[in-house]
């Protein structure tokens, strides 16, 4: 049977998700079995497979593997700080792409909106005790006269 | 992982932390071996104890539940 590692990452620096990902691109090379605390330090073992259960003539060794790894939870951490980055921009363009598809959701988005900002000046207008009606109904056909516009 | 004898036959019992394991995804992958080899779990505080009759699919199990483990964060 190979020789096998057991390996300790810091959750702080390499996340669950990363540690996970590259064990799941390595599995068919080496076995893995997680322990330790996922908030303090996550210990890894790695037993590679054999040879023969891998259809090579040579199977790889588990520093091989230990590399292969960390390289592997690099490349992850990377392509996560790269979505968190762009996560606003990705978000925009699908509202975009959304919005292109189907016009009427632009329409009805901005009737809610609408709604939700009489029922704001409604309630502002109550909280500050305003009696008159005649200065919330002015607000309001002046949103909407802006919004026709 | 480790190795004990039971009625002169070896069995392989392995320990899976809860902390990186989730019931729903052992539970799973329980089923799915439980034609393959015979299964025996019981349940520590923080471990899954699982015993097989053989090594190597004891192994395929660790990586098994990993996948799904890992296949439910990402979802």
């Amino acid at each position: 049977m190979a020789d096998e590692i057991t390996i300790s990452v810091n959750p702080k620096i390499y996340t669950l998700d990363c540690i996970y990902s590259a064990a799941y691109i390595l599995m068919e090379k080496a076995y893995f079995i997680l322990d330790g605390d996922p908030e303090k330090e996550v210990i890894v073992k790695i037993i590679p497979k054999d040879a023969e259960q891998i259809g090579q003539q040579s199977g790889l060794k588990a520093d091989d593997i230990e590399k292969l790894f960390f390289e592997e939870m690099l490349n992850y951490k990377h392509y996560h700080m790269n979505l968190e980055k762009n996560k606003e921009i990705t978000r925009l363009i699908i509202e975009k792409a959304l919005f292109t598809a189907n016009p009427a959701i632009i329409e009805d988005a901005k009737q809610i909106e609408i709604k939700e900002i009489v029922e704001e000046i409604k309630k502002e207008s109550r909280l500050e005790g305003h009696s008159g009606s005649e200065e919330m109904n002015e607000k309001i056909k002046q949103i909407k006269q802006d919004d026709k516009a | 992982m480790m190795e004990i004898m039971v009625n002169g036959l070896t069995e392989e019992e392995i320990s899976l932390s809860k902390k990186f394991y989730p019931a729903d995804c052992v539970d799973r992958a329980m089923i799915d071996f439980s034609g393959v080899c015979v299964i025996k779990m019981n349940e520590s505080k923080n471990y899954y104890h699982i015993r097989m009759t053989d090594k190597s699919v004891a192994r395929e199990f660790c990586n098994y539940a990993l996948s799904l483990a890992k296949m439910k964060r990402v979802i």
